[in-house]
């Protein structure tokens, strides 16, 4: 789970937080595989990844713990 | 009592933003301001690559045909005095031409097409709250003044102007759902969106229905101008709201 710590962050990888971030600032998922270059399915699974390595049940919940460790928005 | 403490004290004393809305129109309207625009963002990155308009809260009153028009053929990307607000902190005039640097061939046409609305004269007082990380504007249109007349008002006025400014920014944001008005329930749920929870837990939780649910989600979005649950989240988080 993520805590109140310095390096919640560095649990995501950088494409999953990047995917995070780009939901965070209001894209739609559709919109941030087209940014990235990615398929649709593959931004879901990054999204599902990074929920389970955070151990956060949503994209939601995530980005409220990266902003309130100051790690979002950039 | 010096005008700025009446101002203070009048912004103080309206209920909500509708009326502190109003409230900063009357206090302006002796200077020739005739209509305003005040949009604000949480984050800078989404500026860059969503655009101003969709990244930001905003309310105007200019002439809904000028904001048609806007809408419709231009990005407010065209309009240096928007971008001017994310770099500067010091007022830009409108009508001044050489503020405008090097404009692009849509920015210039965006500067002379505005002067068929009446909305070529007026200054965009740029804004910076919460440690500098957000990021907004105040834009008022002087749309019976020429630049001159502008110009010899601002020169008296100037000073007061923005310190006018700055109080009706304190008051707004001194609570961010004053602005947004989100209701206690939409509140809870986004509180509980944040938690984790899904919809259907949601309504379990409230012992409501899930289209409920549904419903007050898209009324929290509609209020905070969000485009997601996640945007949405993230404002709500941003503007200490949740």
């Amino acid at each position: 789970m993520l805590r109140n710590n310095t390096s919640s962050s560095a649990l995501l990888t950088p494409r999953e937080f990047e995917v995070i971030n780009l939901l965070a600032a209001g894209f739609k998922k559709q919109e941030i595989a087209k940014i990235l270059g990615n398929s649709s399915s593959t931004v879901e699974k990054q999204i599902a990844s990074a929920c389970q390595r955070s151990g956060c049940r949503s994209s939601c919940q995530i980005i409220k713990i990266l902003m309130e460790n100051n790690q979002l928005p950039l | 009592m010096s005008l700025l403490q009446a101002v203070q004290d009048q912004f103080a004393n309206s209920r909500n933003f509708s009326e502190l809305w109003d409230r900063l129109h009357e206090i302006l309207q002796p200077f020739g301001v005739t209509s305003i625009f005040f949009g604000f963002g949480h984050s800078r990155q989404s500026v860059n690559i969503r655009g101003i308009m969709e990244s930001i809260w905003s309310i105007t009153s200019h002439p809904e045909d000028y904001c048609a028009y806007y809408a419709n053929k231009y990005y407010i990307d065209d309009d240096l005095s928007s971008l001017h607000c994310l770099t500067a902190t010091t007022p830009f005039m409108w009508h001044d031409f050489s503020a405008w640097g090097a404009p692009t061939l849509r920015q210039k046409r965006f500067m002379h097409e505005s002067w068929d609305f009446n909305m070529g004269v007026g200054v965009t007082i740029p804004l910076r709250f919460d440690n500098n990380t957000g990021i907004g504007g105040l834009g008022m249109a002087a749309s019976h003044m020429t630049p001159e007349e502008f110009d010899a008002m601002w020169e008296t006025h100037g000073d007061s102007i923005v310190a006018i400014v700055d109080c009706f920014k304190e008051r707004a944001f001194n609570d961010c759902n004053f602005i947004f008005q989100l209701s206690p329930r939409e509140l809870e749920i986004l509180s509980l969106l944040s938690q984790g929870l899904v919809p259907s837990e949601i309504a379990a939780r409230l012992g409501t229905s899930p289209s409920t649910v549904g419903h007050q989600v898209r009324n929290a979005r509609k209020k905070l101008q969000a485009s997601s649950n996640e945007h949405a989240i993230a404002k709500a988080v941003f503007f200490s709201i949740i």
